[in-house]
């Protein structure tokens, strides 16, 4: 489906960049000359953060300065309520019932798949809207038909994640020199976390049609909490170390794994080159190829779309989205030692991103 | 071709030239321009290539740090090579990468994997970048840029280039508009010339043209539809201003015309109407019982009053030829009878002269003709004259034959064309003299007019006719051996009821002749009136004289007359209106009415015509004139014939000739024979007995026939033409008999009775011709 997979960044920085650019100057601009309208009472905004990740955290951020970028003044446009699940599906529930009791609330941002799915059974039957961001797979979790359609109901929202098309085009071509005469097995590390179900889903329908990539999955369950973190940190390691000469490479799967610097420093030191990792993280740590959208992408979607329903429109007529540009990082020293050589343009999509 | 055809013609290469030099010329700049741009298009290809390509790749991996491993350089320079053969491809143009020691290290579409040494050696001598022009033998000429990229690890020499060829291909697209531009510039220029020559120039020209064409038409041309002030408007002007010249001067000399004619018709009458008198009564005179002094006289002034009519004539001729007043006769006529008429007074003559006179008709098988048999009998008679009269001695010969085909091409079909030929043994005309012997007043000598006398107008007069019958006329001759002319001229056929009704008035005019009229002569001239009496009464008719018109009218209203002599010019009342009034007070419109005028000219005589006057005779007349007029013009009345008294007044006559007489000629004339033969060749000789006795043989059938059919006609025609034609080759008697016949061919008994001593007469003859043929 992919195979004429062409760079986003590559896309944004030619021909794609500036209308956009000149497009937002101007949507700014305006912005700034009339102002957001401007309600007597400033908008009341709940955030539900799935858990106490910096990658949910930055997201919250970027969201907050997103809105302040449109012209809107916290404070005195609107106010902020940010809630921790902890991990946790009741706890999300309870926090985000315990703030709809309170008062009145123009607007719930769920972030992540967990806090999105707790808001969601709340919010249903109710007419407060709903934007979610950070949901890996919003057609499996039934918010929407289709990415690209429209939900019929009050959420709306955007994915963050890399269509996996992509993500094995990329690779492909990376390890294309290494692949001349018979595939690559891959292990796809992945947790029972909903994200990375659903990543490992779209990995293995598209799979098929890269003759290099040979994948096998690896999972371990997904334990909440930080204690879950150990916990899972363990149980990878043993099913690596158990399942090792199955695999030439590995790769790992989305979900709140990526986001763990010891699990992927730990996993790194099985001698098991990451092939594919989501984000800086994971580059640092070895993996030679990721993509991803970062906390500033989703957090400012997430901003654009809290201002349409602001300014009228329902979220029922806006499209599930995801978003046109993703950051590319590459290992140029993993990818020396697999002996892959990266094509020039996937290296220079990667721009600052190249870690040796 | 006409003059707009020239003008294409020749204006067509110039704008041919001028378009297609403007042609090659945009041609030339663009494929120069082209040159240029395709150089300029190179050396940006390739430095984008060198910047994009290599450049891009080469900082990436030394911004990456992998500038020394070597499957990443080796990976890129294969990227480096994909992308300047889709680019090579995409362009059109080849790229060549040479490393720093000139080896091919890519060429992005050679036909083979071996780059063309001059490409090699062209390599080592590149740095900056520059572009060029480069001959190989195996690729022809070619247009490059070059630069040379020097990096640690990528030291190449990088050429783009493009054949000479491939960049002609788009010249050849320009050729091909410059071709088809040039084309539309000739077309547009050639139809802006041809419109503007045409109105500019063609169309007053052609009105021009039509002016001229007007003006030698003798038509008027006062205003020519030519406005414009330039050469052609002035051209216009002068040929108006010319047209008024040359309508006053032809006013001026139709004026000056008239005034001749008026004087010679005037002088003609004058000269004429003593000169009648004087004729007459010597004619009269000869009648008469005189000594031999007294006859010489009267003779002498018979000759030199026919000499002075001649002139007379000779001059009034050439004056109507000048004036375009002859007009020509269109009825049938019988040619044998013509030549009879007109050889028969030759044949004294040139008797008298010792001379042979030849009458050869070769055209035996040919029937009554229409034409003019006055102008044609003009034309022989002057030439057989001034032969006989030029002649001292040998013969004169008169050769007429039927030519096969027309002389002229284009001319009528259904013509028959003859030939006169008039040969003499004569002392020739100078080679000199020739081209001007049919120029008026011109004789071969002066000394000839002294001594032969003559206007010398008769071979410009008889020219002339012959032209103006539609022939032509022309003289071969050498000195002292003799001249040859020849007449070449065209007839129509006369049908056989025309030669019928010919034939039949021929015989009922000399049964007819002495059926006694009343004939009125309206004459105030004493003399004259005297002649025409004279004669008259000498055919057997009764005349009555009137002094002038109205007496003549008086007499018409008491008396019946048969037959009227008018004069014209008489006091009281003129022969015009006398004419008229006869015609209006008895009604009769049959009577004959003929015109007795000493004026000449064809224009008066119309005049008098149309006054009712059936025909005129010219003064002086003779008696033959007034008798063949009267033959003519006789009442219908009188023209029933009176069998009885013919029978009777004739019977004495017809009896001397239905017996051949002792006194018959012998069948051959021996002496006149033998000088024919000596001036012929045998060859020629034979031919014409040959033809001579299949004639006779011929005609003697068809009078065979015509008696046994009582025939008259066909008796008539065979008599005629055995007479002619035996009497030509000397056959005397057969020749005397058939006169005989046709004198009487009505007359069946006559003839009948001639017919044993024809038969006879035609055997021997035959027999006679045989025995000299060898």
């Amino acid at each position: 489906m992919m195979r004429n997979w062409i760079p986003w960044r590559a896309r944004r920085l030619t021909y794609g960049f500036y209308p956009y650019a000149l497009i937002g100057a101007l949507l700014v601009a305006i912005a700034g000359t009339l102002g957001p309208t401007r309600a007597e009472e400033p908008r009341h905004i709940v955030v539900v953060e799935t858990m106490s990740l910096p990658f949910l955290q930055e997201t919250t951020d970027w969201f907050r300065r997103g809105l302040s970028d449109l012209g809107y003044e916290e404070g005195k446009d609107f106010r902020i309520r940010v809630v921790n699940a902890e991990g946790k599906f009741a706890r999300a529930q309870e926090l985000l019932s315990g703030t709809l009791a309170e008062g009145h609330v123009d607007l719930v941002v769920s972030i992540a798949t967990l806090a999105t799915q707790a808001s969601r059974e709340i919010l249903k039957d109710g007419n407060v809207p709903q934007v979610f961001t950070l949901v890996a797979d919003p057609v499996g979790e039934g918010f929407v038909s289709a990415i690209g359609e429209k939900s019929g109901s009050n959420i709306t929202g955007q994915t963050h994640v890399v269509p996996a098309n992509a993500k094995l085009n990329i690779v492909a071509q990376s390890i294309a020199n290494l692949t001349k005469n018979k595939p690559l097995r891959i292990g796809l590390l992945r947790s029972t976390y909903p994200s990375a179900i659903s990543d490992a889903i779209y990995l293995f329908a598209d799979a098929g049609d890269y003759a290099g990539i040979q994948l096998s999955e690896l999972v371990f369950k997904y334990v909440p909490g930080s204690a879950g973190r150990k916990v899972m940190r363990a149980t990878a390691i043993a099913l690596l170390k158990a399942r090792k000469g199955e695999i030439d490479a590995l790769w790992l799967a989305t979900g709140p794994n990526q986001l763990d610097t010891t699990f992927i420093r730990r996993i790194s030191t099985l001698d098991i080159p990451i092939i594919y990792g989501e984000g800086n993280v994971a580059g640092k740590e070895g993996a030679m190829i990721g993509l991803r959208s970062d906390a500033e992408i989703n957090g400012r979607a997430a901003a654009a779309l809290a201002r349409r329903i602001f300014d009228g429109a329902l979220p029922s007529e806006i499209a599930v989205t995801r978003p046109n540009t993703f950051s590319v990082t590459v290992n140029v020293t993993t990818a020396q030692k697999l002996g892959a050589v990266i094509p020039s343009h996937i290296l220079e999509l990667a721009g600052e991103n190249v870690i040796r | 071709m006409n003059f707009y055809q020239k003008y294409i013609v020749a204006t067509l290469p110039i704008v041919l030239i001028g378009t297609g030099a403007l042609g090659y010329w945009a041609y030339s700049q663009s494929r120069d321009a082209l040159y240029n741009s395709e150089r300029e298009v190179m050396v940006h290809l390739l430095s984008d290539s060198i910047d994009h390509v290599m450049d891009r790749r080469y900082k990436l991996l030394q911004r990456t740090g992998l500038s020394q491993v070597d499957s990443f350089i080796n990976k890129y320079k294969e990227e480096v090579f994909s992308e300047l053969r889709t680019l090579g491809a995409q362009s059109g143009r080849r790229f060549i990468v040479f490393d720093d020691t000139s080896v091919p290290v890519f060429c992005s579409d050679c036909p083979t994997t071996e780059v063309p040494a001059a490409w090699m050696q062209l390599s080592a001598e590149i740095g900056e970048l520059r572009s060029g022009t480069l001959q190989s033998p195996e690729d022809g000429q070619a247009l490059y840029a070059a630069v040379r990229y020097a990096r640690p690890n990528w030291n190449w020499v990088v050429f783009i280039t493009r054949s000479d060829t491939e960049v002609l291909k788009q010249v050849t697209g320009i050729r091909l508009v410059s071709l088809i531009v040039s084309l539309a510039s000739i077309l547009a220029v050639a139809a802006m010339l041809a419109l503007v020559t045409h109105r500019l120039l063609l169309k007053p020209i052609l009105k021009l043209r039509r002016a001229a064409t007007q003006i030698a038409a003798h038509e008027p041309v006062d205003a020519i539809d030519i406005h414009s002030d330039d050469e052609l408007g002035q051209l216009a002007r002068g040929m108006e201003h010319m047209s008024r010249s040359i309508r006053e001067y032809v006013e001026a000399a139709e004026s000056a015309n008239r005034a001749k004619s008026n004087f010679l018709a005037t002088m003609s009458h004058e000269i004429r109407t003593p000169l009648n008198g004087i004729l007459g009564v010597a004619q009269l005179m000869t009648k008469t019982d005189l000594d031999a002094d007294q006859r010489k006289s009267v003779e002498t002034i018979l000759s030199s009053g026919h000499t002075l009519l001649a002139i007379i004539n000779d001059v009034l001729d050439m004056s109507r030829i000048e004036a375009g007043g002859i007009e020509l006769e269109d009825t049938a006529f019988d040619l044998g009878a013509l030549i009879t008429t007109i050889a028969s007074p030759f044949q004294n003559l040139s008797e008298d002269k010792g001379l042979i006179l030849i009458i050869s008709d070769r055209t035996e098988d040919l029937g009554g003709l229409r034409g003019d048999p006055v102008r044609l009998r003009q034309v022989l008679w002057n030439l057989l004259g001034n032969a006989v009269k030029f002649t001292e001695a040998g013969s004169v010969a008169l050769i007429i034959e039927q030519l096969e085909e027309s002389p002229r091409e284009g001319s009528d079909d259904d013509k028959q064309w003859l030939r006169f030929c008039v040969i003499d043994t004569g002392p020739g005309i100078a080679l000199e003299r020739l081209p001007h012997i049919f120029d008026a007043f011109t004789q071969e000598d002066s000394s000839i007019t002294r001594k032969f006398g003559g206007t010398g107008l008769g071979l410009s007069i008889a020219k002339q006719l012959t032209e103006i019958m539609g022939g032509s006329l022309s003289v071969e001759s050498e000195l002292n051996r003799g001249t040859q002319f020849d007449v070449r001229l065209p007839f129509k056929a006369a049908s056989a009821e025309e030669m019928a009704d010919l034939a039949s008035r021929v015989a009922f005019d000399k049964a007819e002749t002495r059926e006694p009229l009343t004939v009125l002569v309206a004459e105030d001239n004493e003399v004259n009136a005297m002649i025409a009496k004279a004669f008259i009464e000498k055919l057997g008719h009764r005349v009555l004289h009137a002094e002038n018109g109205r007496a003549a009218v008086e007499i018409v209203g008491k008396e019946p007359v048969d037959f009227i002599f008018m004069d014209i010019h008489m006091p009281e009342m003129d022969g015009i209106e006398a004419t008229r009034s006869i015609r209006s007070l008895s009604g009769d419109l049959k009577m004959p009415i003929i015109g007795l005028t000493a004026e000449a000219f064809v224009e008066r005589h119309l005049n008098f015509i149309e006054a009712g006057m059936n025909d005129v005779v010219t003064k002086p007349f003779t008696e033959e004139q007034l008798r063949d007029v009267m033959i003519r013009y006789r009442p219908c009345a009188a023209r029933r014939p009176n069998l009885e008294a013919s029978e009777k007044s004739d019977s004495a006559v017809d009896e001397a000739k239905t017996k051949p007489s002792d006194d018959m000629p012998p069948i051959g004339d021996e002496s006149k024979l033998s000088a024919f033969s000596a001036a012929l060749p045998q060859e020629m000789l034979s031919t014409l007995f040959e033809k001579a006795e299949h004639s006779l043989s011929r005609r003697m059938e068809d009078l065979r026939r015509g008696v046994a059919e009582a025939d008259t006609t066909l008796i008539h025609e065979a008599a005629h033409a055995i007479k002619g034609s035996s009497g030509s080759m000397f056959g005397m008697r057969i020749s005397a008999i058939a006169a005989k016949i046709d004198a009487n061919c009505t007359d069946l008994d006559s003839v009948t009775n001639l017919m044993p001593g024809a038969e006879e007469a035609a055997r021997e003859t035959i027999e006679w011709w045989r025995s000299k043929r060898h």
